[in-house]
């Protein structure tokens, strides 16, 4: 088989292929989840142990309030972990059958990043009250 | 003035893929892209591409059309050369035999592993075995399949792992004999179906439906498969079947 | 293990994040954040063991993702695509890539459970 694969060319090229809505989210989850474990989670359990003192919690606020780079990393990061809840939110009712033809996924998919957005934009102006 | 762009490789004399341009003059009426081909080929008669019946039943010309998988037999020009470019792309994710015809071997393979004919222990009757109307409807929307492997093709999953997921085109057919009234190996089936990547590594991406040239959903028949598997809940028609008739 | 209990703890697993989370994420909505409201909140039993056990649940959910990641491209057909030598060494990647998360899991739960418990 796999002497198959090296005689022959395959056509793999992505660019080339068109992705309809629901493989875009699909491939974002995944993507997102990768992000959240190997960097929204050390992160949260950094911040968790930053706020275990006074001190050290006065120092992390600081730098919170004073880096706008720093700021913009944390929110960034949690802005991503909400994209994988809620993906992963459709996917579990995809997985009860709920919006499981092609126009309910189409529609659920356009939902779901609009809200993300609309969320986002939220919380990044709850932050600057 | 349509700009026609096709992958060409010839093993004999192509080390690598390439993409050749063709300026096609179109003819007063719309065509589909399967004559649009063939009038191509009456000047290059080395263009190479599988087709049989013309009319989107033997599933022989599907390719990627403008990004996505469709019959070149049943696609008009018109509703995909946006913009007078059109550009034709073996089926993804299968090896190259030549130009637009693709290695189907492993497609097949996956087929052959559901056992895609109907078994049924039970002494076979005078004439035939019998089903209801109501039992022969479940079968809707799974037998019109014909193979022409534009869903698997399409399908993430598929691509990586041809040989461990079954793909979309494969689970139908699954679903198709599971859901049959008349066969009654449906926990066997299923037992089949059980591992980590035969049937889970479908993610819900509907790229499947999505292409299919029948208007057959895949997903939906893997759901049903991923119920079976994850409840005991089986449909009435495995119960009834064990009791060797086939009437509701 | 079988493909339904593997699925099955993804979507266990899943949920209980969620339901933390949102929890957690309402906490954080409805009280005004200072070291002290947030010292009394954390250092509540509720607060200490509904978090480990939810580490736990990441660390899994966390585990069965990043190995569907791993077994979809980490494999000498996908790398073989790139080109042969990459798919000729993928198993091995492979290999080094779940040795890789898995120590990182082992370790992110051991510090967050010290963290918790004993500071």
């Amino acid at each position: 088989m796999s002497q198959k694969i090296v005689d022959r060319p395959v056509n793999i090229n992505l660019f080339k292929i068109r992705l309809p809505m629901s493989a875009l989210i699909s491939i974002t989850h995944r993507l997102s989840g990768i992000y959240v474990f190997f960097i929204t989670l050390p992160l949260s359990i950094i911040l968790f142990q930053k706020a275990l003192t006074e001190s050290s919690y006065d120092s992390i606020s600081l730098l919170i309030q004073t880096s706008s780079f720093f700021s913009t990393f944390v929110y960034f990061s949690f802005l991503i972990f909400l994209y994988h809840i809620l993906t992963g939110f459709r996917h579990l009712l995809m997985d009860i059958h709920i919006g499981e033809n092609l126009k309910a996924s189409n529609m659920s998919a356009i939902f779901v990043i609009s809200f993300w957005l609309v969320v986002s934009i939220f919380i990044l102006f709850g932050i600057q009250i | 003035m349509i700009e026609v762009n096709i992958y060409r490789y010839n093993p004999e004399t192509d080390k690598f893929p390439y993409m050749q341009k063709f300026n096609f003059e179109m003819p007063d009426r719309d065509i589909m892209v399967l004559e649009l081909l063939n009038t191509l080929k009456e000047s290059d008669p080395t263009i190479s591409y599988r087709r049989s019946c013309r009319e989107g039943v033997c599933g022989s010309d599907g390719m990627s059309i403008n990004g996505k998988n469709g019959l070149a037999c049943i696609t008009p020009v018109s509703e995909v050369a946006k913009g007078n470019k059109l550009e034709l792309r073996p089926l993804p994710g299968l090896p190259v035999v030549r130009d637009l015809v693709v290695d189907m071997t492993e497609f097949y393979a996956q087929y052959e592993k559901i056992k895609p004919f109907l078994q049924n222990d039970t002494p076979p009757p005078n004439q035939e075995r019998l089903q209801s109307p109501s039992d022969r409807d479940k079968l809707d929307g799974l037998y019109e399949c014909i193979l022409c492997a534009c869903c698997s093709t399409s399908c993430p999953s598929f691509w990586w792992n041809p040989d461990k997921f079954v793909g979309p085109a494969a689970l139908l057919q699954a679903y198709r004999f599971i859901a049959d009234t008349r066969d009654t190996r449906t926990e066997e089936r299923l037992e089949s179906l059980s591992d980590p990547f035969s049937v889970y590594r479908c993610h819900g991406i509907m790229n499947c439906v999505s292409v299919c040239p029948k208007g057959l959903n895949p997903n939906k028949a893997i759901g049903e498969i991923k119920s079976m598997l994850l409840t005991n809940k089986r449909h009435e028609a495995e119960i009834i079947a064990s009791d060797g008739g086939g009437s509701s | 293990m079988s493909g339904a209990s593997i699925w099955y703890l993804q979507r266990f697993s899943a949920l209980l994040n969620l339901i933390y989370i949102l929890w957690l994420g309402s906490f954080f909505v409805f009280n005004d954040i200072t070291f002290e409201v947030w010292s009394v909140f954390s250092s509540a039993l509720m607060f200490k063991t509904l978090t480990t056990l939810v580490i736990a649940s990441i660390i899994i959910h966390s585990i069965v993702g990043l190995w569907t990641v791993g077994t979809d491209y980490l494999t000498p057909r996908t790398l073989g695509f790139i080109s042969s030598r990459l798919g000729s060494y993928a198993n091995h990647f492979r290999l080094m890539y779940q040795l890789f998360f898995v120590t990182l899991s082992v370790t992110l739960t051991l510090i967050t459970s010290f963290l918790i418990w004993w500071s």
